[in-house]
């Protein structure tokens, strides 16, 4: 049959057109046609963005926007959102220093002051306790002297009743329902409108509802919601029902109608400029917040472009299909190495912002669910991971150099804060324990080993000195079925019981086995965690997923990783921080005060908390950089909390369209992700006319080499086929006449 | 005997009823017995447990189980799919899919008809040239084309458009909303076509292969048949015998594939939509596993599934009309 379907080929090449044929034909002709128009129109239109009069920055960026809503929306592109379209009291510069935003000045006042100001403390709505003024100390309240020219998009004036309102719904009854702005919000009490244009904010320690002095006052990061739009709402309303529609802040930009449309749609955001935030009145006198600071900015039209893949992210920037965006440090390190790469692209590398770090967690909280591991709180244990984790290791290989060695939780990016161990002697004692047939219960006795080292040395990598703390802490080798594991002796047993952490008959012979909780979509966080189980193992620790012989992490979704971590129902696990530029906001987390809350840790220790309340009522900045040091000094030192490294962010931006970019290592607050309240890089771009956009000559020669070769192609194939159809038609009219 | 038209229509319409009622069950079991308190998602930090719980309440999720899935069965039936757990917080399901789904139609759609009438002609040129050069090389390709994981031909195209073409759109299913509102409706049509060119190219290459494939098969088996050489043999000619006698029973198998590809291509567009950030079902699907979204989740499972099953129904009763022997 293989000759007859050759044969039939041979013999009837070029049938009758039918409809189908005609289909066949129309369609690739219609290809075609499509291919040459979207192709041509491609070229024509690939620096349309740049040729429009309007002045438009597009950011390509990765994670879309959550939610609108700033109560809500978590993702660090939503804060930038946040920050695009809401007002903060103040706003950090290019070098991280406040600079007056919605509030001018700002300075703390006294209880004299206050009603010398004219505060009533005798309204016993507002002082239910501490009804005399002499009971406020310097600093428990916060003066803020407003702008009298913002205005919310909507053209609403902006006044102190917004500002009364918006921290007045966070604050008492509804302080667990507005969660996101807790580390300011634990502390105030309540908010006076002093006028139109001044508010004085009263700060409580939230449990005592003592008067508390607070250092913080001029660190204020809350974004002012608009109270006019809220009226008649309940006031968990933002927290629980707003979809974060209309979003009218007083903020650089906002959005269009298409809003709502575009977050839902996720691929695109574009932010149009306040038309409040500087205008002209009937007398010609401008207004508005960029008035009041005198802040030129040029970019009239703002997209945030949303990629879920980064190489077309990153290619997107290097076509100029976007102007800057975050790209990944592979990319970066490819790129950086690539001579062809065009002289428009710019690279930076920098900190965060938002003091960005890493950390390997051992659970603290000495409650947690009885099935846990207690041995995970012996501080010799604690120890000897931390001095069995290879911070250089990390940087070099999992972040491939990118990252800096981390040590608290506050990053080297703001200066004025950031703590790094020196030459001081530390030492770590090894405590021993008996049993005490007087009181029938074993008790700490004398130290049994110590060892002393510079405080920059005390808790490098040294897996020899790892293993002498857990040696003298009783902690016994073992091998048990393929398992090289360290298991609590008789004197590891009796110091955990002496401790308070359990009763030494149950701990005896009880292995340091623990999970590690890891977030299975963090590449790094995987990477690290692979690394560890092996050098843990190094220290008889075994990191098991199944609490046995699996010698592996424990790989979770997002969700299970939150259950797990908040609900304090792990041993150990690998987490990230960040927050604002004051030590207010990190200091928080690590307190009991924000257990089952804020603080994942589970750390619950009454020096800690007593040094960061030094931190938060200390106003004098000398004497509070002390407190702050201290208390990075003990997240340092605890070894339950382990900051592996800060990493470095790393960034393109195509300069073809955008030039005053800056240098963002040395101005890390002028980066696309520096989103507390209003992103000073907008002040600094300025916007390059141009009209042509250059289009690689090679490019065009090959591309019209494609569309000759797919036209003559089609050509030849159709001349050809006719030309074999009417040499058939010949040869059959010859063979009929033949025959005939 | 041959069987009536209505009771063939009828039997598969309650089959394919029982099968919808049993996949939302499952489709609503599934999710539950995934491990992970999705509400932990919605506030990752700062929450503290009364908080938890008052969304949990908010969102029905402290019910019995019973009552979620009654909920869960009634809402379905009756245009109540619930709300987002994570998307732009508590939007109502069916505010969110129609964007997303009118994209991946608009996608798959053409990617199909163009897989299925590009295979088809291709298919049945490599057959009616059987051992020749030209099927030689295009039945390599195809198998080529049908191996190679589609995201590869994604990158492929990503990479060459940038050199080839710079200003071609590499990602979104349009201009961004500032540019495209500004267009008039030929622009506009033109701005879709291009963004959707390179996410249909990559879609349809794997499919199309497969299609050739089968055809190619099929065709070369009918060939083979008597009444292709009685055919022959009264006198017809070799292209005609091809399209109106070999191709109808050669293209028997192919709609069944074609049901079935439905499927396959709802699946394939989740890589191709994530690497365009072509934002259609397929990334809707792959944003609400991550976020645990389950209402959403479970909406779009419940579309994919009934698209399946409807391809497959609509494929029967096509059957029952092309093949004689169903009826039998």
């Amino acid at each position: 049959m293989d000759d007859s379907i050759e044969n039939m080929s041979a013999k009837h090449i070029g049938g009758t057109h039918d409809l189908w044929e005609l289909f066949e034909r129309g369609f690739a002709l219609a290809v075609l046609v499509i291919m040459l128009v979207a192709l041509a129109q491609s070229a024509v239109t690939s620096g349309a963005a740049q040729t429009t009069k309007e002045r438009i920055l597009t950011f390509a960026m990765g994670e879309p926007i959550d939610s609108p809503n700033p109560f809500v929306g978590i993702t660090d592109n939503a804060y930038i959102f946040f920050g695009l379209v809401y007002d903060y009291l103040m706003t950090p510069d290019e070098n991280m220093v406040n600079q007056p935003n919605l509030a001018l000045e700002w300075y703390p006042m006294d209880g004299s002051m206050a009603a010398a100001g004219g505060t009533d403390f005798s309204n016993a709505a507002d002082f239910p306790t501490h009804g005399n003024a002499s009971d406020w100390p310097l600093g428990s309240i916060w003066e803020y002297n407003l702008t009298d020219d913002a205005y919310w998009n909507d053209g609403v004036p902006f006044t102190a009743d917004d500002v009364e309102w918006t921290i007045e719904i966070q604050i008492g009854a509804n302080f667990m329902t507005y969660w996101a702005y807790q580390p300011y919000t634990r502390w105030i009490d309540h908010v006076e409108k002093v006028n139109d244009y001044k508010v004085r904010i009263f700060f409580t320690d939230y449990d005592t509802k003592a008067p508390t002095p607070v250092a913080f006052g001029g660190n204020i990061f809350i974004p002012m919601m608009p109270k006019h739009a809220f009226e008649g709402k309940p006031s968990s309303y933002l927290a629980q029902e707003w979809t974060g529609y209309p979003a009218i802040g007083t903020g650089l930009f906002q959005g269009t109608a298409n809003l709502r449309n575009e977050i839902v749609a996720k691929e695109s955001v574009t932010m149009i400029r306040n038309r409040y935030y500087n205008w002209t009145d009937e007398n010609g006198v401008a207004h508005g917040l960029g008035v009041v600071h005198k802040r030129d900015v040029q970019v009239d039209k703002l997209i945030m472009k949303f990629f879920s893949e980064e190489s077309t992210l990153a290619l997107s920037i290097r076509t100029g299909a976007a102007d800057v965006g975050e790209i990944l440090p592979g990319t970066y390190m490819s790129w950086k190495a690539d001579a062809s790469l065009p002289s428009n692209i710019i690279l930076q590398t920098t900190l965060s912002p938002t003091q960005y770090s890493k950390e390997v967690v051992i659970n603290a909280y000495e409650d947690a669910p009885g099935t846990l591991n207690a041995l995970r709180l012996d501080p010799a244990v604690q120890r000897a991971c931390a001095l069995a984790t290879n911070k250089q290791y990390i940087k070099d290989v999992v972040y491939k150099g990118l990252a800096e060695i981390g040590y608290g939780l506050i990053t080297p990016v703001t200066p004025q804060w950031y703590w790094e161990p020196d030459d001081t002697p530390s030492t770590f004692n090894v405590y021993g324990a008996g049993y005490n047939s007087t009181s029938q219960k074993y008790e700490l006795t004398g130290v049994v080993y110590s060892y002393t080292k510079p405080m920059k040395e005390v808790m490098s990598y040294d897996i020899a000195e790892a293993n002498r703390i857990l040696n003298a802490a009783g902690y016994v080798w073992a091998n048990e079925s393929g398992m090289i594991v360290r298991k609590a002796g008789p004197l590891a047993a009796a110091r955990m019981e002496a401790m308070g952490f359990g009763n030494a008959s149950a701990l005896l012979n009880k292995k340091l086995i623990f999970e590690q909780v890891v977030e299975q979509e963090v590449f790094e966080d995987r990477q690290v965690g692979d690394f560890l189980v092996g050098e843990w193992e190094k220290i008889g620790v075994w990191i098991s997923s199944d609490g046995g012989p699996t010698h592996a992490i424990s790989l979770v979704n997002s969700a299970t990783w939150n259950q797990l971590v908040y609900s304090y129902t792990y041993n150990t696990m690998q987490t990230y921080w960040s927050g604002d530029i004051d030590p207010n906001y990190l200091g928080y987390v690590p307190t009991s005060y924000a257990l089952f809350g804020w603080n994942e840790f589970g750390t619950e220790r009454a020096d800690y908390d007593a040094l960061y309340l030094k931190t938060v009522t200390t106003l004098d900045p000398t004497e509070r950089k002390q407190w702050v040091d201290e208390c990075q000094k003990w997240i340092y030192l605890s070894g339950s909390l382990i900051v592996t490294v800060y990493p470095i962010i790393c960034f393109a931006m195509n300069n073809q369209t955008w030039e005053g970019w800056g240098n963002w290592s040395q101005h890390p607050g002028m980066t696309e992700d520096a989103f507390w309240s209003e992103n000073p890089l907008f002040w600094h771009l300025k916007y390059k006319e141009k009209t042509e956009v250059p289009i690689d000559p090679v490019a065009i020669l090959l591309a019209s080499i494609v569309i000759v070769v797919i036209i003559v192609a089609v050509v030849a194939t159709v001349m050809l086929r006719k030309k074999k159809k009417q040499q058939m038609l010949e040869e059959e009219e010859e063979t009929e006449e033949t025959e005939e | 005997m041959a069987r009536s038209m209505r009771g063939y229509f009828l039997r598969k319409l309650v089959y394919l009823f029982i099968t919808i009622l049993l996949i939302m069950t499952f489709n609503f079991l599934l999710f539950r017995i995934m491990p992970g308190d999705p509400i932990r998602l919605l506030f990752p930090r700062g929450a503290s447990e009364e908080t938890l719980q008052e969304w949990r309440h908010l969102l029905g999720l402290d019910l019995p189980l019973f009552d979620q899935y009654i909920d869960y069965m009634v809402g379905m039936f009756t245009g109540d799919w619930g709300v987002s757990f994570k998307f732009s917080q508590r939007t109502p399901i069916l505010e969110i899919i129609p964007p997303f789904l009118l994209k991946t139609i608009f996608l798959s759609g053409v990617g199909t008809v163009l897989a299925i009438v590009l295979g088809v002609i291709y298919g049945r040129e490599c057959a009616w040239r059987k051992g020749k050069l030209f099927d030689r090389i295009g039945s390599t390709i195809a198998v080529v084309f049908y191996s190679v994981p589609t995201f590869l031909f994604a990158l492929f195209y990503i990479m060459l458009f940038v050199f080839i073409a710079p200003g071609w759109p590499l990602s979104g299913a349009t201009s961004p909303d500032l540019y495209f509102s500004q267009m008039n409706i030929i622009e506009q049509i033109i701005d879709v076509a291009q963004h959707a060119f390179l996410p249909i190219m990559s879609l349809i290459i794997e499919s199309l292969a497969g299609f050739a494939l089968i055809v190619r098969s099929s065709l070369i088996d009918v060939l083979t048949e008597d009444y292709i050489l009685t055919a022959e043999a009264k006198g017809l000619e070799g292209r005609d015998i091809l399209k109106k006698h070999a191709m109808p029973n050669a293209l028997l198998p192919v709609v069944a594939v074609i049901a079935l590809n439905v499927g396959w291509i709802m699946g394939g567009t989740v890589m191709i939509e994530y690497i365009f950030t072509y934002k259609g079902i397929g990334y809707l699907s792959w944003e609400a596993v991550l976020g645990y979204d389950f209402p959403l989740l479970q909406a779009v499972f419940f579309l994919e599934i009934i698209a399946v099953l409807v391809a497959n129904f609509i494929a029967d009763i096509m059957n029952f009309y092309l093949d004689p022997r169903v009826k039998i």
